[in-house]
């Protein structure tokens, strides 16, 4: 063996390695996407159908999600991306900084709640992606700007809207991520 | 002087070993479609190698079914693990131009 054969070799092994690690960050990643896409488009339409529980509706069905992430959490906790508590500590900050702002601070109404939320999460998803993938960046940006223009554009169906394009966009990028 | 490692020196072999060392020790290995999808082999190519490497004992191979599917899972041993770090300390010697 020479060493140009030696240098594709390695070359080769460090290419499969990155390749491994993204993708079964993606496959470990993709469950709880489908979870939160799920739920987000349950909410949503809840919100629609009766508007006047959707504080409630929304509550209930946020600690279903934060309880299955943990849930799901193990798995990845198992591959070695990290302990399970970092996960709900991951969930109260986030939860935290939007509520002082949309609740403590902005004391949104309904409607810009609706796009509140989504966006922010949206942002997160983007500031993951420098570090996990750029399908997190397209994600986030994509649905950020759909809710962006849901939000000027549509009266009283954007809930029913945001079930088809949040809940409906990390379904589809979650079934995506899991063949990745 | 580092020799390379006839086992792990096959190309499909290599990429095998190369995508279950990424993984953590302590993680769950990888199945096997994703196995197949990572290293571009073929099925009957792919199983073929993994029973290669499993009779090294540098893999170890669960069958188990899950959702009533049965499933594949591989694993690399410690000891498949030292063979690999070892046998990439020949390929930086080639390099180095100390093989």
């Amino acid at each position: 063996m020479d060493a140009t054969q030696a240098a594709d070799a390695l070359g080769e092994i460090e290419a499969l390695r990155i390749a491994t690690r993204r993708s079964l960050a993606y496959r470990l990643a993709s469950a709880k996407l489908i979870l939160w896409g799920a739920i987000v488009a349950v909410a949503d339409f809840m919100t629609y159908a009766v508007p006047v529980h959707a504080g409630r509706i929304w509550l209930a069905l946020t600690a279903v999600g934060v309880i299955g992430s943990g849930i799901l959490g193990r798995r990845m906790a198992r591959n070695g991306y990290g302990p399970v508590w970092r996960i709900f500590a991951g969930f109260a900050l986030f939860f935290a900084f939007g509520a002082f702002w949309s609740i403590g601070i902005g004391h949104f109404d309904g409607r810009q709640m609706l796009a509140f939320w989504p966006t922010l999460v949206m942002f997160g998803y983007c500031l993951a992606g420098l570090w996990l993938g750029r399908v997190y960046i397209i994600l986030g940006l994509a649905v950020a700007a759909l809710v962006a223009v849901g939000y000027f554009a549509l009266g009283p169906a954007y809930p029913l809207y945001l079930a088809v394009v949040n809940g409906g966009g990390l379904i589809v990028c979650g079934l995506w991520m899991r063949q990745a | 002087m580092s020799a390379p490692d006839d086992i792990i020196h096959q190309p499909v072999r290599l990429r095998i070993m190369a995508a279950l060392t990424a993984l953590q020790p302590e993680a769950e290995g990888l199945d096997f479609s994703h196995l197949k999808k990572l290293t571009g082999a073929t099925d009957g190519n792919l199983g073929a190698h993994i029973d290669h490497l499993a009779k090294a004992r540098y893999v170890t191979v669960e069958k188990a079914f899950v959702a009533r599917r049965p499933r594949t899972t591989v694993s690399v041993t410690a000891e498949g693990r030292r063979a690999f770090e070892k046998h990439v300390a020949f390929l930086r010697s080639v390099i180095d131009g100390g093989a």
